[in-house]
């Protein structure tokens, strides 16, 4: 196999891991929680732009061409995990403002404008991080880590990525399928019921919001250092959607039809499209790859509304209650 | 002070073409409780319409009121083939947000690949100057604002005064029981589509001439402006979507003038959070409260 | 559905994902049909840009360069026996999603010597993947970031931003104004030459009655037109995208004078152009406008083989004299023949062979013939000599950054054409960047 065809594989894993791990914190928060979080892709920006700051050395070292707020040079895996941090940190600020007793919907275009006024400092704040150009040079851990060619490289950090995605799926299955779970699902199915049990359902989303919250960062930290660069265009409102849809065609709430969204959606759909044997203006081709992923996403909502693999719903028999009828996940109501 | 009025005076002009697109999405979304993305594309499509007319040699005006007819039929038409059909076969509120931008999506780049990447402006005259006290605005800016009142006004008046327009508010309000009283519900909600979509349809085209040029995705890309003017005046208010839009409009000019042109749009938004964290309904009190998606 | 064929399935899709891509990564695909030449198969330039979103038009405008090179060096005899086909590949308007397209073509392309590529959007984040594929990129963006780059299979033939900024300062002081306004957009591309034309103005001893930086894509300008127009400048030295330009003029018109401006090449391009011209009226945008670009002489002959090839391209560009007097089609152009006659002189499609000879086909030397066109210097090569070509861009020189700095001409649309009407010299922008 090429070393070209290698890179091709190694972005496309690279790309399922960060989509997983960004579409496993949308569901907890979205799909288990019912926590409608329009903002999300700013938590993934955010968790890119302060692994980009604390790799990269203060702004003349790096290029001299770019301002940003600071530069801190650290070694791997603290970028990361400062990453995580600041996107938990910044989901408990917006959560304990927005999370309150409000209409779902309310919340969710309250969150809408937060990311989109987010999108307007970024880009008019020259100093915070270089503005719409955004930062470059952003180095990738694995070069620190071996000082090998750079094929070897980026399988390290492929690798290091399928870890990451596999300890963030640990954790989703621990909370989703077990005590804690039920309670977060209560909250977004019959939260009148939780709280009559003496559970605080503010809490709990607020805890799903910071959890979630400090996946998205680190789905952005991994996608900064892979990639080099991370502008305002990447994370414009919008791409929230890309990640809800791929929580929907999933099925959400269940861990590993997320995951299976993920990578479906975030980026088998857009590959699979740039495949079609279609010649011809390459305005129409391009335009023609949105409609197919526009047309296969509304096939699979009306297809099968409830996901691909859809949340497990205990059914509980008993002698004198007929069996529940078999209720669709929860996208259907 | 003569800045300020000037900005003022700027922020109505800017605020008219928002208020008529604001009043539009507000509206579909109290009485449908779909989160319509797609609305964009479909005041897109109404510019498109009103410029292949004008280009034909029909009045700009002429073309806005065809076009905004355009935009109803299309909006209705949407609903029943596409959105109904979803609602019907079970997805909710969420489901339909990704549902609404799918199509919104699948338009925008049908449009893009049909007329190309290029830009495109109307045949209108500015019309003559006016002056005010202490800025100038045309004829043309100034039709648009009566347009907009009028609009708007009208949209309220049948809210409020047509038996289809309290059918709505009623639908709005508790559909279970306007089904219960009798109320045609898929009537009504078409409608509310066709209603919403003719504000579209005028809303783009407004904002076409406001802006002097456009492509095939200009109107998503001020979909957000509009989405926050109507958030900001309370979603499903009318008359809250035009305070909305006066705020957003206003405020951006006057962060223009007296801050920093560059973050205007900061200070208009970061009014919207403020207000929306104190008060999270936004400024004007609901026609509903929680219920379902209405059928 | 119980857990194991859960798992399966779940397996199943992710396995699909991932062979699907390695299935297409490995075929031995040529795009889009080119004439697979005489005996030998052809060799791929991509067109690496955005055709579709926002600046979907980017993309035509490279293509636009590339086909008609693509026209002369075929109808000469290829490269080496190779036919050459231009590829568009969609860049997609985000460094996201630009580095998996890259990839893929890098994957797929067993026959890609090189790219147009490196839009503003993405040149950061794509330009290292093509160094490291060492596939030669020939970029238009104008970012400092490029200025002391150290890919070394990276080449820009226009000059950097920062020299295009103090070259309008220089224009302007040149034309003789003395009020002078700035107007630039807050987006990337414009806030490359930002900088240097603001410094330039006041190192000139110009006087700066206004210097503004607007959000781009707002549905009004009125106040920054107002506080603009008050200032009363003789000239605006501006760069914005068409959307936000148009708005802009549009307004300024409205209440009262458009002054002269000095615009870059970003204005010469048919979608500012039109955008600009329907918003204001294009007599008076034309009546105006002073735009300050690299010099490329109109009747030079690299300029004429360009214009006609292009004219005769009709069937890959649709109605292609829209891009006669955009600069960046024509240093496309410039590029895709330089590429060509790069590999003529290493004996060598290979990338990572024929990148050390684009200097050496570009850069002045004693015993070096000047060439206008590809047939020129290939007939030249292949008789061992050593040749210059001088492109329709000019003489392309390259730095040891792979940087080439251009001479700058004011032009005006006069009759249905660009003239040149003066030039700026080296002296006159060194003056004005203050060294």
């Amino acid at each position: 196999m090429s070393a070209a065809t290698q890179y091709y594989i190694a972005t496309i894993l690279v790309y399922i891991c960060v989509d997983v791990i960004a579409c496993w914190g949308l569901d907890l928060q979205f799909g288990v929680t019912g926590v409608l979080n329009f903002a999300f892709v700013l938590f993934q920006a955010v968790g890119a732009y302060t692994a980009a700051m604390l790799s990269l050395g203060p702004s003349s070292t790096s290029g001299g061409f770019q301002q940003y707020l600071v530069g801190l040079k650290l070694p791997f895996p603290l970028p990361i995990l400062g990453a995580m941090l600041v996107g938990a940190a910044l989901s408990g600020v917006v959560g304990l403002i927005t999370l309150r007793r409000l209409r779902s919907d309310y919340q969710a275009m309250v969150m809408l404008v937060i990311s989109v006024v987010a999108t307007v400092i970024a880009e008019s704040v020259i100093g915070l991080a270089n503005g719409t150009a955004g930062l470059a040079l952003i180095p990738n851990p694995a070069q620190s880590l071996s000082s090998l060619n750079h094929e070897t490289q980026t399988w390290v950090f492929v690798g290091l990525c399928a870890v990451l995605t596999l300890i963030v799926g640990i954790v989703m299955y621990a909370l989703v399928y077990s005590p804690y779970g039920r309670v977060l699902r209560g909250v977004r199915e019959n939260e009148a019921a939780i709280e009559a049990m003496g559970r605080n359902s503010t809490k709990a989303r607020l805890q799903v919001f910071v959890i979630g919250g400090m996946f998205g960062a680190l789905s952005g930290a991994l996608l900064a250092e892979f990639i080099g660069a991370w502008a305002p265009s990447e994370w414009v409102y919008p791409e929230t959607f890309v990640f809800f849809t791929a929580v929907i065609v999933g099925g959400r709430g269940s861990v590993s039809g997320v995951a299976l969204g993920a990578a479906l959606v975030g980026v088998g759909v857009q590959q699979a499209v740039q495949y079609l044997p279609i010649g011809g203006d390459p305005i129409v081709l391009a335009s023609l790859e949105w409609i197919i992923t526009g047309v296969l996403t509304l096939t699979f909502l009306w297809v099968r509304p409830q996901g691909l693999l859809p949340e497990r719903r205990r059914r509980f028999r008993s002698s004198t209650v007929p069996p529940a009828r078999a209720i669709d996940g929860a996208v259907t109501s | 002070m003569a800045l300020f009025t000037s900005a003022v005076g700027f922020g109505v002009v800017t605020a008219a073409i928002l208020a008529i697109s604001a009043v539009g999405f507000t509206l579909q979304f109290s009485v449908t409780n779909v989160f319509n993305l797609a609305f964009g594309s479909v005041m897109t499509l109404s510019g498109f319409v009103a410029y292949w007319l004008n280009q034909g040699g029909m009045s700009i005006w002429i073309a806005m009121a065809i076009a905004g007819l355009c935009g109803g039929v299309l909006s209705m038409l949407v609903n029943e083939l596409l959105y109904a059909r979803f609602i019907r076969h079970g997805l909710n509120l969420f489901g339909m947000v990704i549902v609404t931008i799918s199509v919104g999506l699948i338009t925008d780049h049908a449009l893009q690949a049909a007329v190309g990447p290029s830009f495109f402006s109307y045949n209108a005259p500015p019309g003559r100057a006016f002056h005010f006290a202490d800025f100038v605005l045309t004829g043309q800016e100034l039709l648009i604002v009566v347009i907009a009142v009028v609009l708007t006004a009208l949209t309220q008046a049948g809210l409020r005064y047509t038996r289809l327009g309290k059918a709505m508010r009623g639908l709005s309000a508790n559909p279970a029981l306007a089904r219960a009283c009798g109320i045609p519900t898929r009537r009504v909600v078409a409608l509310a589509w066709f209603t919403s979509g003719v504000l579209a349809g005028v809303g783009g085209v407004a904002l076409f001439l406001d802006i002097s040029t456009f492509t095939a995705t200009t109107g998503s890309e001020f979909l957000i402006l509009i989405i926050a003017a109507a958030v900001l005046g309370g979603i499903g208010s009318p008359r809250g979507a035009v305070v909305g839009a006066l705020l957003v409009g206003v405020l951006t000019e006057v962060g223009a003038a007296y801050w920093n042109p560059e973050l205007k749009d900061v200070l208009a938004f970061g009014v919207l959070i403020a207000v929306l964290l104190i008060r999270p309904q936004g400024l004007f009190k609901q026609l509903a409260t929680e219920r379902a998606i209405v059928r | 559905m119980n857990a194991r064929q859960r798992l399966s399935t779940l397996a199943i899709g992710l396995a699909a994902t991932v062979i699907v891509a390695a299935c297409g990564s490995s075929s031995n695909s040529s795009t889009t049909g080119g004439a697979s030449g005489s005996k030998k198969g052809t060799v791929e330039i991509a067109v690496f840009h955005d055709f579709s979103g926002p600046n979907a038009a980017y993309g035509p405008e490279a293509a636009a360069g590339c086909y008609p090179a693509e026209r002369e060096i075929n109808t000469a005899g290829g490269i080496l026996g190779h036919m050459l086909t231009c590829t568009p590949v969609d860049a997609k308007g985000d460094p996201a999603d630009a580095v998996p397209a890259a990839n893929r073509m890098i994957a797929t392309s067993s026959s890609l010597v090189g790219v147009l590529g490196g839009g503003t959007d993405d040149a950061t984040a794509v330009v290292p993947l093509f160094q490291q594929a060492k596939i030669p990129i020939f970029s238009t963006t104008g970012e400092a970031a490029f200025d002391h780059t150290s890919a070394t299979y990276f080449w820009r033939i226009l000059s950097p931003d920062a020299a295009q900024g103090s070259a309008m300062a220089a224009a302007a002081k040149k034309l003789g104004f003395t009020r002078v306004a700035t107007l630039f957009g807050n987006d990337a591309a414009a806030q490359g030459s930002a900088p240097t034309a603001i410094a330039g103005v006041k190192h000139l001893g110009l006087d700066l009655v206004a210097n503004q930086t607007v959000a781009i894509a707002q549905p009004s300008y009125r106040t920054e037109v107002e506080q603009l127009s008050a200032a009363r400048p003789e000239v605006i030295v501006t760069e914005a995208d068409p959307q936000t330009s148009a708005t802009y003029f549009s307004e300024l018109s409205q209440i009262g004078q458009v002054p002269k401006l000095i615009t870059d090449p970003v204005s010469q391009e048919p979608t500012w152009r039109k955008a600009v011209g329907g918003a204001i009226g294009t007599g008076l945008l034309n009546k105006q406008d002073y735009a300050v670009v690299a010099y490329s002489p109109p009747n030079a002959p690299a300029y004429q083989a360009f214009t006609s090839s292009l004219n005769a391209s009709a069937k890959q560009v649709p109605q292609p004299s829209q891009w006669n007097a955009d600069l960046y089609s024509v240093a496309d152009y410039d590029s895709v023949i330089l590429m060509a006659l790069a590999m003529d002189a290493a004996h060598s499609t290979s990338p990572s062979v024929y990148n050390a000879y684009v200097t050496k086909v570009s850069t002045p030397a004693p015993g070096a013939t000047v060439v206008h066109t590809y047939a020129a210097g290939r007939a030249l090569l292949a008789q061992g000599k050593r040749i210059q070509y001088v492109g329709a861009v000019g003489p392309v020189v390259f730095n040891a950054w792979h940087n080439a700095g251009n001479a700058f001409a004011i032009e005006r649309y006069i009759n249905g054409n660009w003239r040149v009407t003066s030039l700026v010299t080296a002296a006159e922008i060194r003056a004005a960047s203050g060294t």
